[in-house]
């Protein structure tokens, strides 16, 4: 029965895989013949990247899988009438789901594959068929030659970098899935990943930003940066993708690495790998919510309503770091950013409510978090002034 | 063979299912009930669908969450799901991927139905979507079959197949339950009801098990009559209809009763008559409801 199952589920999303390769085939297409090779201004240690393209070519089509296959994974609970009948099979909760997701995983693994190469055929052929040092295209205006640097480019890394990219489109996939996980309506399902990769990241990040940025004058921003990807959901994997494949490909292949910022970037991708592939083994192994929440909220995402709460406290959070960006040694700033976030967060809040009168609950958490994060401010102020009170 | 004991379910403060014990033996069962007295969520519950709140169903002996208690029962719901754009043969398929079914039994009864072939099951009709999942239900190979509001939205005739097809079924020893709101749609159908009442058991039986502690009596009295005269003679009245000078009243069958109410009233004419077969469930309830209202006095 299982098997008639999996093959039924395939030939129900075969057309799925379909668009979605042939989505992936005509943007790859298309950006991986517009797309200039390399640019280079002068001296070869100034030419910009060149094999990030590969993977800009990717952006469309693995964003949309990223973010759609989950829906279509978890949609068997947003009906009354789907739960009646998955719920009573004999193998539910956990088998179909399991299914389900690894059918997905299949579609969306497909799509950046065909990205991933193709981008990689069409970039070796534009390659292999231009000339070392030729000027491919040059514009009066600006002054800007675009040449080819053959010695730059090393192919030989992009199997890895592609075993990166699985890594990475997967574990991105299964935060998605988790995320999707929290909802039983389509709604509910659309904020949480919207809004759900920005706090899970927040959860981890704002915190060891704000603790460093009471401690640490001066912050080195390249060490935070890949971090901040995290928070971008179905677009991180290819920031961290482009960062990766520029080293690996036009540099130096490993050695590459371990220059400049990549080492942090390899921390923030381990991390990354390791965060999803727990919410991995989580969607897998959940049990389905009981099938009376289907279509409607339910025990589990009643924590949906406190999302603009915690979206709040985490940008609350980031304005209380002003020290961060260096804008917070002018009292006035901190202030007017301060002032500027707390009405942004009744005016999001209140949307999201769709009533400008908000409910007890909404007002005790906006109170909390409001006086929370100006705690946060006073301490940042206070620590910025005794660090450097000449500043004020 | 399914067993429930102690089942409740509970949807916030509503009490949807309130500690109900039933057995449900091979044959047919009804399960009567007015609108929200519990019957399809004591369905889902034992399908495994919801989960209960406390106590128990079981399937064979089986957990009705466990898989071997899945694999003994099929439950089809008064508004089952069918696969976006899906005909009747994919309908089937994608059933066939989650439960086990008779294929030849089931195309001989989509057959029998008439139903199109070729046309997307959404497009269906109320009728011809309830006839088709009928069928599905019918030609699954589990032990137990739980249908809800089976005969909703179908007409006499079909509504006769079925029950002959549903009354087959049951001759190989299947555990069958048919839920209505309705009494009079299963009349030749169930061997035994069982009737329920803000989630629980308001009584079970046979037909004429139900309603047995009642007695209906039409008579004509010389003056305009009320429940009270009736209330005022001692006897407790469950209904009290006058229709003209006629008056139907129903009261908890007391012996005597009858020359009682002749001697003490002194009607026209006073006879004991039958009761409608759909109006024995609505007297339960009646009779209920006024228990209610006289413990909440």
């Amino acid at each position: 029965m299982l098997k008639q199952y999996i093959r039924y589920q395939i030939r129900k999303w075969l057309p799925l895989l379909l668009v979605f390769v042939l989505y992936a085939t005509f943007s790859t297409l298309i950006s991986g013949l517009s797309l200039g090779v390399a640019r280079y201004y002068g001296t070869p240690n100034a030419s910009t990247y060149t094999g990030e393209q590969i993977v800009i070519a990717m952006l469309l089509p693995s964003f949309s899988s990223l973010f759609i296959l989950p829906f279509f994974v978890y949609s068997y609970r947003t009906s009354k009438k789907a739960v009646d009948t998955f719920y009573q099979a004999a193998y539910a909760d956990k088998t179909i789901r399991r299914t389900r997701i690894l059918i997905g995983l299949g579609i969306v693994l497909a799509t950046i594959t065909v990205s991933f190469w193709l981008g990689t055929a069409l970039y070796g052929l534009r390659y292999a068929a231009t000339p070392a040092e030729q000027a491919i295209t040059s514009t009066g205006s600006s002054a800007s030659t675009t040449y080819i640097l053959r010695n730059y480019v090393n192919f030989a890394y992009m199997p890895l970098a592609y075993l990166v990219g699985v890594l990475l489109f997967s574990g991105q996939y299964f935060i998605n899935c988790y995320l999707v996980s929290l909802g039983n309506h389509l709604i509910d399902q659309i904020c949480t990943v919207l809004f759900g990769n920005f706090i899970l990241a927040g959860i981890v990040v704002m915190p060891t930003l704000y603790a460093l940025s009471l401690t640490w004058t001066q912050l080195n921003s390249d060490f935070f940066r890949p971090f901040f990807y995290y928070g971008l959901g179905p677009v991180t994997p290819i920031l961290f993708l482009a960062i990766l494949v520029n080293p690996l490909v036009v540099g130096e292949g490993p050695n590459g690495l371990l220059d400049g910022s990549v080492p942090h970037l390899a921390i923030a991708i381990s991390l990354y790998v390791v965060f999803a592939a727990v919410l991995g083994v989580l969607v897998m192994k959940e049990k389905d919510p009981s099938g009376e929440y289907a279509g409607k909220a339910g025990p589990r995402n009643k924590a949906i309503a406190f999302i603009p709460h915690v979206a709040g406290l985490l940008t609350g959070i980031a304005f209380s770091c002003t020290g961060l960006l260096g804008i917070g040694r002018v009292l006035v700033i901190p202030i007017f950013l301060f002032a500027i976030f707390g009405v942004f967060y009744y005016i999001a809040l209140s949307l999201w409510r769709r009533n400008f009168k908000l409910n007890k609950l909404d007002w005790i958490c906006f109170a909390s978090v409001v006086g929370f994060c100006l705690v946060l401010t006073v301490i940042e102020m206070v620590m910025s002034m005794l660090r450097s009170p000449l500043n004020y | 063979m399914i067993e429930v004991n102690g089942l409740t379910k509970a949807f916030g403060n509503l009490k949807a299912v309130d500690n109900l014990s039933v057995a449900f033996e091979p044959g047919v069962t009804g399960l009567v009930g007015h609108n929200g007295a519990g019957k399809s969520t004591l369905l889902r519950c034992i399908a495994g669908v919801f989960e209960p709140n406390e106590g128990e169903a079981k399937v064979n002996g089986n957990l009705s969450n466990t898989k071997q208690a899945k694999s003994d029962l099929f439950f089809l719901p008064d508004d089952p799901f069918a696969p976006m754009g899906a005909n009747i043969r994919e309908t089937f398929n994608f059933y066939s991927g989650l439960f086990e079914f008779d294929k030849e039994k089931f195309n001989s009864l989509v057959k029998t139905f008439g139903l199109p072939n070729n046309k997307a099951v959404r497009t269906f009709s109320k009728g011809m979507k309830r006839q088709l999942f009928v069928a599905l239900a019918l030609s699954a190979k589990a032990d137990n079959l739980l249908l809800d509001e089976a005969f909703d939205g179908l007409d006499p005739m079909v509504v006769d197949v079925i029950k002959g097809e549903i009354i087959e079924c049951a001759s190989q020893n299947k555990t069958i339950v048919v839920s209505s709101h309705n009494i009079l749609a299963l009349e030749r159908l169930a061997d035994r009801f069982v009737v329920l009442n803000k989630g629980q058991v308001a009584k079970q039986g046979s037909q004429e098990d139900i309603g047995v502690e009642f007695v209906k009596y039409q008579a004509a009295f010389k003056f305009k009559a009320n429940e009270q005269n009736i209330a005022d003679l001692g006897y407790e009245v469950v209904s009290f209809r006058s229709v003209g000078s006629v008056s139907h009243f129903v009261i908890y069958e007391t012996p005597g009763a009858l020359e009682h109410i002749k001697e003490k009233l002194d009607p026209l004419f006073i006879e004991q008559v039958p009761f409608e077969p759909d109006e024995v469930l609505t007297l339960e309830m009646m009779a209920a409801k006024k228990k209610e209202g006289g413990e909440n006095a």
